[in-house]
């Protein structure tokens, strides 16, 4: 998981693993590693889920936690333009660290959508640069399972 | 002294730094003289760090270090004072200044020394066979679990094992042979850089980052490990962080909350920008359209008042009536007018077009314009401008404030007063617009130009009043780089001093 400093990271991941979710901001020091078998069109994936701190001017993303990753997850706050242009930078490093891992990106915060500074042509423009991109809202459990299911099928894929 | 940190200081202590509080910042001269400190000088020095004395008197380690071979010298787990040991940063500012920032460590070094102590101890009961006693407890440090590494996957356990490790896995006991990436699968990527330095096979340490580890439900643990390099041995410690975590997460949410907070705060004044323009686009459309019906109704009470024949037919009453219409639309006219120069100039729809223009021209025209609402109230209008004075302005904005100014003094002045138009060129050009009126309070002189005031602006003969007048006037000044002032004195008149600096001008 990876993305700009409150954007979801830790939601997606504990609505994911353990169904819950809190509206209080509590920002991640280091890394933490959740596990969780899925099940893909019958096969069990057995995932290990980094769940990485937020970049940002104060904490940086190491490349060393990408290295052996199969797929990453480019989460972005839907209703923060500056988490997009962070996760265009940390698109660049996974593709440079960790060429064989699966990129998908996730736009955050879906509940909120009146609020929302990333545009239909942003989205766009992930998608024409080859990027799966999927809307998601930890909050109101929006699309995760689904977010997981794709990451999952594509890396099974490759 | 934290107001003199230069901007490269700055960026070091936020990249290089933990950000946390705690650290002692000692600024010294290229000879290492103290030239002034912030911090906890206590938790690392023994004396005061003195102005003027050498920095190397405190901290003997320092001798020759300043000026450093590098910028920035880092040099680690210094002693510093009694049981304190520290990781001293030395960073050039410029030439002639340089900063030391010390940054405790006494925790991490507590930790590993005993670790060392011991294995020291062993290897001088190896190397000299002189028998010390046999500690028979194993390794016990705080709650650290120490791992003795064989291979890149297998360890056996060096310590007794920490209350957090049973509960994040149970079966595991003193020498148990363990597989240490699959109980922390972070250490996999720790392993990296650790197989790196034990490949060096140099006596030290390394740290990795912070990582958690539920070990129950709802409980998360911070960890951080060092792989440690001791006379041929690789170990690997594992310690929890509490405390240190603790305050370093607080200081990371505080900063990352007030971002957050700012950036909100960002998005909504842009908001309000956008509806603001909204507004002002609004009334400047209404106040456009509504120009011609207003004009056209006013047109036809001129008519109808300036047809005297027609007029004498009409009873006093209707007479009064058509007389009251004409009155009320010039008024709605000229607040429709006014209105309608707002909002442009609140949306920007204007340009200055600056030329040389005739100061006493300027305020003739103003005296002919306003002649007949000062001869209405008796008004006496006089200037001191004998010699002209040429000033470069936009002529019909420039004329409008002095307008205004002028327009402004008649509503407020009593009848047979008096309004003078003071100028004063010396650097700058002063215009000063006095009346002999009734004054503004205090409250509304604050707030005098803003334009929509809430307060009452009746004359003092009863003419009614838009408040937009000053508001037009200082958006004028302001777009020609002028500034405008008021004085007042309840009882005793106002003052409205334009100033033309001298460059402007």
């Amino acid at each position: 998981m990876l993305g700009s400093f409150a954007v979801g990271k830790t939601s997606l991941v504990q609505r994911f693993v353990n169904s819950i979710f809190s509206e209080k901001y509590q920002t991640t020091i280091g890394v933490k590693i959740d596990q969780k078998i899925v099940d893909v069109d019958g096969s069990e994936v057995n995932l290990l889920l980094w769940d990485i701190h937020g970049e940002d001017d104060y904490q940086k993303v190491k490349p060393a936690y990408i290295m052996g990753s199969s797929g990453c997850f480019i989460v972005v706050d839907g209703t923060r333009k500056a988490s997009l242009e962070i996760g265009y930078e940390l698109i660049e490093m996974a593709k440079k660290t960790a060429p064989n891992s699966v990129i998908v990106v996730l736009i955050n915060k879906c509940d909120l959508k009146d609020e929302w500074d990333i545009t239909n042509d942003d989205i766009a423009g992930l998608r024409s640069a080859g990027f799966e991109v999927i809307e998601t809202s930890a909050k109101t459990n929006s699309a995760i399972d689904t977010a997981f299911y794709t990451i999952s099928k594509l890396m099974l894929n490759k | 002294m934290l107001n003199d940190l230069p901007k490269d200081i700055i960026e070091y202590l936020i990249t290089e730094l933990p950000p946390f509080t705690g650290v002692l910042i000692i600024r010294t001269d290229s000879e290492g003289n103290i030239i002034d400190h912030h911090g906890p000088h206590k938790e690392y020095l023994r004396l005061v760090p003195k102005v003027g004395k050498l920095i190397h008197e405190h901290v003997p380690a320092l001798f020759s270090m300043v000026p450093p071979l590098v910028s920035p010298m880092v040099l680690h787990n210094i002693q510093s004072n009694t049981d304190v040991y520290a990781d001293i940063h030395i960073v050039e500012a410029n030439e002639d200044e340089y900063w030391i920032f010390f940054v405790d460590q006494s925790n991490q070094v507590a930790g590993i020394r005993d670790i060392i102590q011991k294995m020291n101890e062993e290897k001088f009961r190896e190397e000299t066979k002189v028998s010390l006693p046999e500690s028979s407890e194993p390794y016990e440090v705080f709650e650290d679990l120490i791992l003795n590494i064989e291979n890149e996957y297998t360890a056996t356990i060096h310590s007794k094992i920490p209350s957090w490790f049973s509960s994040l896995a149970p079966k595991y006991y003193l020498n148990s042979e363990i597989k240490f990436t699959e109980i922390f699968p972070y250490l996999e990527v720790f392993m990296f850089e650790a197989n790196d330095f034990w490949s060096n096979k140099k006596d030290g340490k390394i740290e990795s980052g912070i990582w958690s580890e539920t070990i129950k439900k709802g409980k998360d643990i911070a960890l951080t490990a060092f792989a440690i390099y001791n006379k041929g041995k690789k170990f690997m410690l594992i310690r929890p962080m509490d405390d240190d975590i603790d305050k370093e997460q607080m200081a990371l949410q505080m900063a990352r909350e007030q971002k957050l907070a700012y950036e909100k705060l960002e998005k909504t004044e842009s908001k309000l920008k956008t509806l603001l323009d909204y507004k002002d686009k609004f009334v400047s459309i209404v106040s456009h359209d509504l120009r011609s019906p207003v004009a056209a109704v006013l047109g036809i009470a001129e008519l109808l008042v300036n047809d005297k024949n027609e007029l004498t037919k009409l009873d006093d009453f209707y007479q009064e009536m058509i007389f009251n219409i004409r009155e009320e639309m010039i008024r709605l006219l000229d607040y429709n007018d006014k209105l309608y120069h707002w909002s442009n100039l609140e949306l920007g729809n204007f340009k200055v077009v600056k030329e040389k223009a005739s100061l006493l021209k300027i305020i003739e025209i103003t005296h002919r314009t306003a002649s007949n609402k000062l001869e209405e109230k008796g008004i006496k209008f006089s200037t001191n401008l004998k010699t002209d004075i040429t000033i470069e302005v936009d002529l019909s904005l420039f004329q409008q404030v002095l307008n205004n100014l002028v327009s402004n003094a008649i509503k407020f002045t009593p009848k047979n007063g008096n309004i003078f138009v003071r100028v004063k060129e010396d650097d700058d050009i002063r215009i000063c617009v006095v009346d002999s009126g009734i004054g503004i309070p205090k409250d509304i002189s604050k707030s005098i130009f803003s334009g929509f005031s809430r307060k009452s602006t009746m004359g003092t003969g009863g003419e009614k009043g838009t408040g937009l007048g000053l508001g037009i006037v200082k958006k004028i000044i302001d777009a020609h780089g002028f500034t405008i002032n008021v004085e007042s004195e309840i009882g005793a008149g106002s003052k409205f001093i334009i100033t033309i600096p001298e460059k402007a001008g």
